[in-house]
């Protein structure tokens, strides 16, 4: 699931449309990040941090 | 009431990247940004934090990207972007917390709270995840206890920290516990 999507379960969609500004440029830099990549499961993440 | 929250890189790595077990922590990381953006809280990132996040996005970028120059050019986005959200001069939204010697001073207070908790194979505390509580102990010792909360995804780091509330903050696990509001 996207940022963006997760942010209107979590907020309602006018909730994100009174995101403040730095928070939704945050959302749409890492979605856009994301797209191409496969998601890590959590244990990848483990992984990587270890 | 205005919180500190102490944001491990472990909560951080899969608010940048993706995974299917995830959501809960990405939806924990927005909400800490709404807050903060409302400046109901503070956001805390231990600055060698931002190490270990730069070298996991490099390991799992590079077994999923064959072409080095692709890699690197998502990579460099990946670590540009996690700075932004850090960087002062940048958005700002999480501070970088820096290490210093006080953090150092009876550390080992710390790893000696998880032998009563006989960690088995596999658990127990790195030497990164003492100093990232022993920066906790001290925003504690700063602010109260009932202020600072250690935000991490890692379970074992969680339990020492809720388990030694004398010692240490409270920790919020990002897979399993919501987000303290006020």
């Amino acid at each position: 699931m996207t940022l963006k999507k997760l942010a209107i379960k979590e907020f309602g969609k006018r909730g994100f449309e009174k995101l403040d500004s730095r928070v939704k440029k945050v959302i749409k830099n890492v979605d856009a990040l994301n797209k191409g990549l496969k998601p890590l499961s959590r244990r990848q993440i483990e992984k990587a941090l270890a | 009431m205005r919180r500190y929250f102490l944001i491990d890189a472990s909560a951080l790595v899969p608010f940048f990247r993706v995974s299917p077990e995830s959501a809960s922590v990405r939806s924990a990381v927005l909400k800490l940004l709404s807050l903060r953006a409302e400046e109901r809280a503070v956001l805390l990132v231990p600055n060698f934090c931002l190490a270990e996040c730069s070298k996991a996005f490099a390991a799992n970028i590079q077994a999923e990207i064959k072409s080095s120059e692709k890699a690197a050019t998502k990579y460099h986005a990946l670590v540009e972007e996690m700075l932004d959200t850090v960087s002062s001069s940048r958005r700002g939204l999480i501070q970088s917390h820096e290490l210093a010697r006080e953090h150092l001073v009876g550390i080992e207070d710390i790893f000696k709270a998880q032998w009563s908790m006989k960690p088995r194979g596999g658990q127990g505390l790195s030497g990164l995840d003492g100093l990232v509580l022993a920066m906790g102990r001290g925003l504690m010792k700063a602010h109260g206890a009932e202020r600072v909360r250690v935000v991490t995804g890692d379970r074992w780091m969680a339990e020492v920290c809720n388990r030694n509330p004398f010692l240490l903050p409270r920790a919020v696990d990002v897979y399993k516990d919501p987000i303290p509001d006020g």
